[in-house]
């Protein structure tokens, strides 16, 4: 059955526009995680839906029927909602506190009876709060308040509950613990609705996601549905990479630094450019356009690591088809950009047919009187995989020239320090 | 866990029994203590024989003179301390857990300053002795009640009152009363020390009519509040979420404020501005009786009477015949004892509970 149906709400504070919009229906059951970047308006939504706020414009439907038809007791005896900051500056012992859920459920000057203790009892054994009854909520860690404040929560006996940022303050064993008891809650046929700011959680414990953007809803439903990287691009302006988690069969997120996080070396204008592939030039991009220099690679095999690297550096790559040998073109480009370049570096890369024109522009760079690193941390031999041991005789030219032979990645770093005076 | 829980409501009565024995016991020996010595029991004796049903069975023992000093001197300042008391530490309570500051007290909503200009105006325009001399408490009234108005009509945005709103426009209106007050004082000239008498706050020379004019107000006001102690529990977490635990936070605020006003109002109308009282009995009483107003309101409101009385009787009896102003004497015994408290707050919390 539907419990809560959102009907284009949109909420203004003054003049600026905070929901864009919204609607969503949700039903008894469901673990609902609302997700967005901060300011997005995650929690404007769940105030229109408590009726701290009323909405400008749409409507906010309880059990079918409006929220206004309902009297403030009688909402909050089915609807409850654990705010994201939780201060209290009285002494209140954390039992008083749960016991104030039972608000909704008492007359005005009634005391609370022995089913209102048990049901506070209840709540504080399910939050694990029991421990710390009787201690005033002020000499509590604020993991701890928070789930007092959950506890409270629970004591109001809801068929919806609001939660935002509910994870917020609480270690990873405590997030766990909360957002397992929210799933046994949703089992039991609560609706639960939660701002949540950890994506990885939400999408392993969220039966249902809502991803805010803008006042909006940029997407909604499974979480392998609306955790792509093409959503979070456009919320959160981040690059991740998503993937499905082999142990939780939930999908998780890896974020990856946006390029301009990085450090910026104005002092570095050196160009160099790698040779590499198979993924043996990745690290040393990375390092080196932390460091600020000017990198290009070539040539490489599209979906090759080294490719992929260096298309999220940013990093200019002469690219060929995956699987397929340099073709004449791949290479002409290569040796514009190497003859652009003050320095060329040769991975460890393994040489056979379809790459051996990459060590044809090493040795044409060289005869041409540029600088060149060759990295052997393995032997050449073993490396050599033409038919013809072609790469081994353009290897032995190339020892015959001027060249920087170096055994680890560690001594590439050393030698392009000395090369440019650090 | 269920009996000890259910065994604080025990406690409460408990305390609140106490209480009035203690109330009971400072009003008696009060009464009994003046410049002529009455024997407590005559004392008792006397408030007992004008009881309705029980009185008609009191055997008057006692000396004619008592009676009339009991009844028509003592009695009523006594029992204007008493109710001045409740009222100001109700409202001490009730502004302590609306604000949920501990630093507020009855008058942060401007009613003193208020009544202060009423009452000033009053003196220095000459006509504190028109209607029988109850112009001033009327004044004083009307301009407590008037202050808490504007200083609630400022802070009111779109329907809801801010607390840190009402906070800041309570100290921009007392400081603007406060100004014009001083300017009447100082144009004033020969009413000064009345002005200084008056603002001083003091309960000499009150009448049963300044009691009976003032109590009504009063026990309104208090058990209004004492309604919805529950309520500013609740209200404690937050605005927001005494909404979601089923408060109507706005409606509550507004009569909260309503009758504290008012009973605050009444009080200063007819003792002047006494300091002190309002702040640190809700204090005190929250560390001995705990947070919970439910307990906290009708606590304080008892501790507020007791102390007000007593310190009036230090007021008038110490340097007697000459009266001190009882607000010197409630700072100089509520300060210390405050401050005893609050570095033994362990030791003290532990023992009444």
């Amino acid at each position: 059955m539907t419990v809560i149906k959102l009907d284009g709400v949109e909420f203004y504070y003054d003049a600026y526009k905070a929901l864009d919009g919204i609607t969503f229906s949700a039903e008894g059951g469901d673990f609902i995680g609302i997700i967005g970047p901060n300011g997005s308006g995650k929690t404007t939504i769940l105030r229109n839906i408590s009726r701290v706020l009323r909405p400008c414009r749409g409507t906010v439907l309880l059990e079918e029927k409006e929220l206004n038809e309902f009297s403030i007791k009688e909402l909050a005896r089915k609807m409850a909602a654990v705010p994201q900051s939780t201060e209290v500056n009285f002494d209140f012992t954390c039992m008083d506190v749960v016991m104030m859920g039972r608000n909704p459920h008492l007359g005005r000057m009634q005391a609370e009876s022995e089913k209102d203790i048990e049901a506070v009892m209840e709540a504080m054994r399910q939050t694990n709060t029991l421990e710390f009854a009787e201690r005033p909520i002020t000499r509590i860690s604020g993991g701890e308040r928070q789930r007092v404040i959950i506890a409270r929560a629970l004591a109001q006996q809801p068929g919806v509950l609001l939660m935002d940022e509910p994870t917020a303050n609480l270690d990873i064993n405590h997030q766990i613990e909360l957002l397992s008891l929210i799933r046994r809650l949703a089992d039991g046929g609560v609706l639960v609705i939660a701002a949540l700011h950890n994506l990885n959680m939400a999408a392993q414990y969220c039966s249902k996601l809502i991803l805010i953007h803008e006042g909006g809803v940029l997407a909604m439903g499974t979480p392998e549905d609306v955790i792509t990287p093409q959503n979070l691009k456009l919320s959160f302006k981040v690059d991740a990479q998503v993937m499905v988690h082999p142990l939780t069969n939930a999908v998780y997120i890896t974020p990856i630094a946006p390029p301009n996080a990085r450090r910026q070396l104005p002092g570095e204008s050196a160009n160099i450019h790698i040779i590499c592939g198979a993924g043996t030039g990745a690290r040393l991009m990375h390092t080196l356009v932390e460091l600020g220099y000017t990198v290009t690679v070539g040539v490489v095999n599209v979906l090759d690591t080294d490719h992929e690297t260096a298309e999220h550096l940013g990093i200019t790559a002469v690219s060929e088809a995956p699987m397929s040998p340099i073709t004449d073109e791949a290479h002409e480009r290569n040796m514009e950009l190497i003859m652009k370049s003050d320095l060329v570096v040769v991975t460890d890369v393994p040489f056979g047919p379809g790459n051996i024109r990459n060590l044809e522009a090493a040795r044409s760079a060289q005869e041409m009187g540029g600088k060149l690193i060759m990295v052997n941390s393995t032997p050449f031999e073993e490396r050599d995989f033409t038919p013809d041991k072609r790469a081994t005789a353009l290897m032995g030219e190339l020892q015959g020239g001027r060249m920087i032979s170096v055994n680890s990645a560690q001594d590439v770093l050393q030698s392009i320090k000395s090369i440019f005076g650090e | 866990m269920v009996s000890e829980y259910l065994q604080k409501f025990i406690k409460w009565r408990l305390s609140i029994i106490a209480l009035l024995v203690l109330l009971l016991t400072t009003v008696v020996l009060s009464t009994a203590i003046g410049a002529v010595s009455i024997p407590p029991g005559d004392v008792f004796g006397i408030m007992l024989s004008r009881m309705p049903i029980i009185g008609e069975n009191i055997h008057h023992t006692w000396e004619a003179k008592y009676e009339t000093i009991v009844l028509q001197i003592r009695m009523p300042r006594i029992a204007a301390g008493v109710i001045v008391g409740i009222a100001l530490a109700t409202a001490g309570a009730a502004m302590q857990g609306l604000f949920r500051n501990p630093m507020a007290d009855p008058y942060i909503i401007g009613v003193s300053s208020g009544a202060s200009l009423g009452a000033v105006s009053a003196i220095v325009l000459g006509v504190s002795t028109a209607l029988g001399g109850h112009i001033v408490p009327i004044a004083a009234f009307i301009g407590a009640a008037a202050a808490a108005f504007l200083v609630y009509s400022i802070s009111r945005i779109g329907g809801r009152v801010p607390v840190e709103t009402l906070l800041l426009s309570g100290i921009a209106i007392a400081s603007f009363l406060s100004a014009l007050t001083s300017l009447l004082v100082y144009s004033a000239g020969s009413d000064m020390h009345k002005v200084i008498f008056w603002i001083m706050g003091g309960l000499w020379s009150r009448t049963w009519d300044h009691v009976f004019m003032a109590a009504p107000w009063i026990m309104i006001g208090s058990i209004i509040i004492y309604f919805f102690a529950r309520d500013l529990n609740v209200m404690l977490l937050g605005d927001e979420s005494a909404h979601q635990m089923g408060v109507s936070v706005e409606t509550v605020k507004k009569i909260l404020l309503g009758s504290s006003a008012l009973i605050a109002a009444a009080a200063v109308s007819i003792s002047g501005i006494i300091g002190f009282v309002g702040l640190i009995i809700p204090h005190i009483m929250r560390l001995i009786v705990g947070p919970d107003h439910r307990i906290l309101i009708p606590a304080s409101a008892l501790m507020g009477g007791i102390f007000l009385v007593f310190t009036d009787t230090v007021a008038r009896t110490v340097i007697a015949p000459v009266e001190l102003p009882v607000g010197i004497i409630t700072a100089m015994f509520g300060a210390p004892f405050f401050i005893y408290l609050l570095r033994n707050k362990g030791k003290a919390v532990s023992l009444m509970k």
